[in-house]
């Protein structure tokens, strides 16, 4: 599978998504079922009592004192059976509705209000039925709510006779109703499948049961379930798709960068990622990524510059070459000519090699590959072979070149093949850059913990602009200059890596038209800067 | 033919005059930028080879500067070879560009080519009546015989041939054809103009006395 922010965030959001709707829609499920059955107990319970209350209405007082105080005799239950009677009960216990008043309760009450009847089958009196008429709420109740199941009851004598029992159940399996036996004086509760049973001793021992069936309401509640469940499909669909559109646009200045960063070739190092429109967090990412543009622009250049002056350099005497060949070979010349034109090759092929050897050392140092055979070796010995190899060529350009060193060692540790350069490449161009009549003055000193080279010349100076980059590969103060010095534009380079190479550092200060000094500080050995510090301290 | 070389390398200057100096061109020298502006400014040349980076001077401003007086053809010869130094000078004024190093045949044809389209020719054959000169051969026939001519006869005939028709003046004939290292002897143009009667006929070159001379068709 393909690893994407954007699909990745999709499925995310999806799975909290799916799981808050979920539980909420449980929530709301809960809740309802709960409301349902608390509402069906209740009404089985109100009902029940009702019974409980219309039964003592009948006959107040001793039959409660009965029911309460003593076990019920022989007497006291014929008395029950013979003068307990039910009046007509209200609407509610009837569950014949006379009339519209009920849509939907049943049947339209054709026999008219009934009541179970006694065993004289006679209705009882009806005054003190009046009294217990139930308050008008629970009247009203019915008709804000959906159809209800309707409720049954059954009264039992003590004996376990049945002394009433609400009509239309028979045959009806959920109301096929048996006498609880250990039933508590205050109304109980029982849960059954379909049902609610709500179970209380009434007057005289007598054992009241509400059934409560709810089989509509569990139904009512199924499909309630069912569209909360529909719902919350539709609900996660729209969400998906939104967020998958959310996400779309919060990746897209993310795809934004990436196609720019990815039009981004050597050829438009140039182009930069735009981000004036982005949010600030890609805005971060966006800098970062144009700041690495910006480096590998400069660097680049670099490189640019650096393989156009390299071949400019090697072409120039190939060039020559080249030219001095095909004239020579054109047609047939003296031998003094063919001599010229050999002499004139020979230089062009020294200076190439004097450059690629330049190009090859500064790739050696560049990559640390030079492997320096270090030791510890005289400065002055290294610099004065250096002034006496050049002492010809400074006489013939009429300069003066003067070395000075103290009379002790002043030791380093470096490999001399690669440090005698140093000294030579910097008096060569001390001498290349001085007028004639001029004055050379190299020194070696220590100086605390550093062996320390200058170089002063008389010469024409270098401008304060051209000084950062004196030291770099190719640079020309004059861009002509070359030719005339024969120099390849390495030199100074060649000496400060090789310098770097040894821990060293090389500096330039110059002053136009009074000359500049070169200076180069290598680190003493370990013996010389103990000897340096000794002779600090003895004046 | 009077060509101007602007090179800072000795050597390669050395050569290059010396290569166009044996194929017949008048040839001037000039080793920095300054000299070769100065040089290009005060002659007329046929064309300049110039180099870009020299002292004093580099090649784009020489051309930069040397473009608002003149348009005398110029190829530049550099070590730089990069599309956007290429482009930068001929930009910069130049007409053509050869990148070091060279081969000496190329830039000898390069020339010839720059000159020729200055001159608005078509191609390098000019025919004079019954004779046909070859500018690239460095050849001039008549009919089926080839006649030998020396160098200088050559490029004066060359002169003459490119402006058939017209009065081509001493000062013209002495500018084109002998450099500035030349001692210009007042009677050497006298001298070659009677060499070429005697080889390509008498009537062939016509004098205009105190104007100079002109060749018919």
């Amino acid at each position: 599978m393909i690893r994407s922010i954007r699909g990745r965030l999709q499925w995310w959001y999806g799975a909290v998504y799916a799981v808050s709707i979920v539980v909420f829609g449980f929530l709301v499920y809960w809740r309802a079922d709960r409301d349902v059955n608390e509402r069906a107990t209740l009404q089985a319970v109100s009902t029940a009592r009702y019974l409980d209350v219309s039964l003592r209405g009948v006959r107040p007082g001793p039959m409660r004192d009965a029911g309460q105080m003593n076990p019920p005799s022989e007497r006291g239950a014929d008395q029950f059976s013979s003068d307990f009677s039910l009046g007509p009960l209200p609407p509610e216990l009837q569950f014949r509705p006379p009339g519209a008043r009920r849509p939907g309760m049943g049947p339209p009450g054709d026999r008219g209000p009934r009541s179970p009847m006694g065993p004289k089958g006679r209705l009882g009196p009806l005054g003190p039925l009046d009294f217990v008429r139930p308050p008008e709420s629970f009247l009203e109740d019915d008709k804000v709510q959906p159809p209800l199941d309707r409720m049954a009851f059954t009264v039992w004598r003590r004996d376990g006779s049945v002394l009433a029992r609400s009509d239309g159940v028979e045959g009806d399996p959920v109301f096929d109703m048996q006498m609880p036996t250990g039933v508590a004086l205050p109304p109980r509760v029982f849960r059954g499948k379909g049902y609610i049973d709500a179970v209380m001793k009434g007057p005289q021992e007598a054992t009241i049961l509400v059934r409560r069936p709810m089989r509509n309401d569990m139904a009512n509640l199924h499909q309630f379930g069912f569209q909360i469940a529909g719902m919350a499909v539709g609900t996660f669909l729209v969400g998906i798709l939104g967020g998958w559109w959310i996400s779309g646009r919060m990746v897209q200045p993310i795809q934004m960068i990436s196609e720019t960063a990815a039009q981004i070739s050597a050829a438009n190092l140039n182009r930069r990622i735009d981000t004036s429109r982005l949010d600030q967090e890609l805005v971060q990412l966006a800098s970062v990524l144009n700041g690495t543009f910006e480096r590998l622009e400069t660097s680049f250049d670099r490189l640019t510059q650096f393989t156009a002056d390299a071949s400019h350099e090697l072409r120039t005497p190939l060039a020559v070459i080249q030219s001095q060949m095909e004239l020579a070979l054109s047609q047939s010349r003296s031998v003094e000519w063919y001599q010229q034109t050999l002499e004139t090759c020979l230089q062009s092929s020294e200076r190439m090699r004097s450059l690629v050897d330049g190009l090859l050392l500064l790739a050696r140092t560049d990559s640390d590959q030079a492997e320096l055979r270090r030791q510890t070796i005289d400065l002055r010995s290294v610099v004065e072979d250096a002034v006496a190899q050049l002492q010809d060529r400074a006489l013939s350009a009429g300069l003066e070149l003067e070395c000075a060193a103290p009379e002790m060692m002043v030791g380093v540790n470096a490999d001399i093949r690669f440090l005698v350069q140093v000294p030579v490449n910097l008096i060569s161009n001390a001498i290349q850059h001085t007028p004639r009549g001029g004055k050379i003055f190299v020194e070696v000193r220590n100086e605390v913990t550093d062996a320390v080279l200058s170089i002063r010349d008389s010469g024409c100076g270098i401008a304060a602009e051209h000084l950062p980059h004196l030291f770099a590969r190719f640079y020309r103060v004059d861009t002509g200059r070359s030719r005339r010095y024969g120099g390849s534009g390495l030199g100074l380079s060649i000496c400060k890596s090789l310098v770097e190479s040894h821990n060293g550092s090389i500096s330039c200060d110059s002053i136009v038209g009074e000359g500049s000094t070169f200076v180069v500080r290598l680190p003493l050995s370990d013996s010389s800067t103990d000897q340096a510090l000794e002779n600090k301290h003895v004046p | 033919m009077r060509v101007l070389v602007v090179e800072d390398e000795p050597d390669l200057l050395r050569t290059i005059a010396q290569v166009l100096r044996e194929d017949g061109y008048a040839v001037d020298e000039a080793a920095d930028g300054q000299e070769g502006l100065y040089k290009a400014t005060s002659w007329n040349y046929d064309a300049i080879v110039l180099d870009l980076l020299m002292p004093k001077l580099t090649g784009w401003q020489v051309l930069e500067k040397l473009r608002t007086t003149h348009k005398t053809p110029v190829l530049i010869l550099t070590a730089r070879d990069g599309i956007n130094d290429r482009v930068r000078g001929l930009d910069g004024g130049a007409d053509d560009y050869l990148a070091k190093p060279f081969h000496l045949v190329e830039l000898k044809a390069r020339l010839r080519a720059l000159i020729r389209r200055s001159l608005g020719l078509a191609s390098s054959q000019i025919d004079v009546g019954e004779l046909t000169v070859d500018t690239t051969a460095k050849t001039v026939t008549r009919g089926e015989t080839s006649l030998q001519l020396t160098p200088r006869e050559f490029s004066l005939l060359e002169l003459l041939a490119l402006h058939r028709g017209k009065v081509v003046t001493r000062t013209q004939i002495y500018e084109k054809l002998f450099d500035e290292s030349d001692d210009s002897l007042s009677n050497l143009v006298d001298v070659h103009v009677s060499n070429l009667r005697r080889k390509l006929g008498k009537d062939f070159i016509t004098t205009r006395r105190g104007q100079g001379y002109i060749l018919h068709d």
